[in-house]
């Protein structure tokens, strides 16, 4: 499992303003793919990000069986867009981590008219194990 | 049996189009793509953004694919899994044609929807490559409680 930890989260804040909603793939134990688009990427700390989890099933069964997970986002502000390799660690249904995303989540669901049905279940908790910037107003160097 | 019609009407409705692939190790590599189309048959060529450099390596013939595609307006999505009938291949003068057709139909939805111009051009890949693959099931993963539906099981 490789680690790269030449990137700095902290420097793509635009990732984590739930602008531009990511994208996470996941796999199966028996190698069947899955890819879904969430609502919101957190910044939790240098090394770890928090994913909310609204209907996420197929997800959440996959990560259960392997931690692996691989998400696209794009920054708000530079419209810079990032694929993060990450291992799933933990999974919070409270505490700061989970209300600072349900406040953010049910902001995005009354802009979208979709309060009822945009409600968090959990913050999952990531390591970021790799950071590759893949597309931008400026090719990737 | 699979109504490919009407997954093919949706592919060209001007959709937002995401995949996912996973090596040996089972370590998933997400993906944007830019056009797809689907064949009566059941046949789906797909062009896939050419940063997913794992899954343009791995990917054979009996590879597991996944792909989403969702209306920026309305957020009605459906996802696809199958198999690759083969490895990735370069596109052709066609597949061009299809992307710039692709972006003729999701642009005036994302104007709609507050996309700013600028944004859509900065994820637009600068270079595609062609996954073909046999749709073997789809879902209704539009968000809310059908989510995850078979389409096939819906009444």
């Amino acid at each position: 499992m490789s680690d790269d930890r030449s990137f700095d989260l902290r420097s793509m804040q635009g990732c984590f303003d739930g602008t531009v909603p990511p994208v996470i793939a996941t796999c199966s134990k028996n190698g069947v793919p899955h890819a879904t688009y969430l609502s919101q990427l957190n910044l939790v700390d240098d090394e770890h990000v928090a994913l909310s989890n609204q209907f996420w099933s197929r997800t959440t069964a996959n990560l259960a069986d392997n931690p692996r997970a691989s998400v696209l986002v794009t920054d708000s502000q530079t419209y810079e867009t990032y694929r993060l390799a990450l291992s799933f660690e933990h999974r919070d249904t409270d505490g700061p981590i989970f209300e600072r995303l349900r406040v953010s989540i049910d902001a995005i669901a009354k802009m979208m008219g979709m309060e009822g049905i945009f409600s968090l279940r959990s913050a999952d908790v990531y390591r970021v194990l790799r950071c590759d910037r893949i597309a931008g107003p400026s090719p990737p160097r | 049996m699979l109504d490919y019609g009407a997954i093919a009407a949706f592919l060209d409705s001007g959709v937002s189009m995401v995949g996912a692939s996973a090596n040996a190790e089972l370590e998933p590599e997400a993906f944007r793509m830019w056009g797809a189309s689907l064949s009566e048959e059941g046949l789906l060529r797909a062009l896939v953004s050419s940063d997913a450099r794992n899954t343009y390596e791995h990917v054979e013939a009996g590879t597991a694919l996944c792909m989403t595609f969702a209306d920026p307006l309305n957020l009605r999505s459906i996802q696809i899994k199958g198999h690759s009938l083969g490895a990735a291949e370069p596109p052709g003068p066609g597949d061009l044609a299809s992307m710039e057709g692709y972006e003729d139909l999701l642009r005036p939805k994302s104007r709609l929807n507050g996309t700013p111009p600028g944004l859509l051009d900065a994820i637009r890949p600068r270079s595609v490559f062609v996954i073909s693959i046999v749709v073997e099931e789809a879902y209704d993963q539009t968000p809310g409680p059908s989510a995850g539906t078979r389409l096939e099981e819906r009444p």
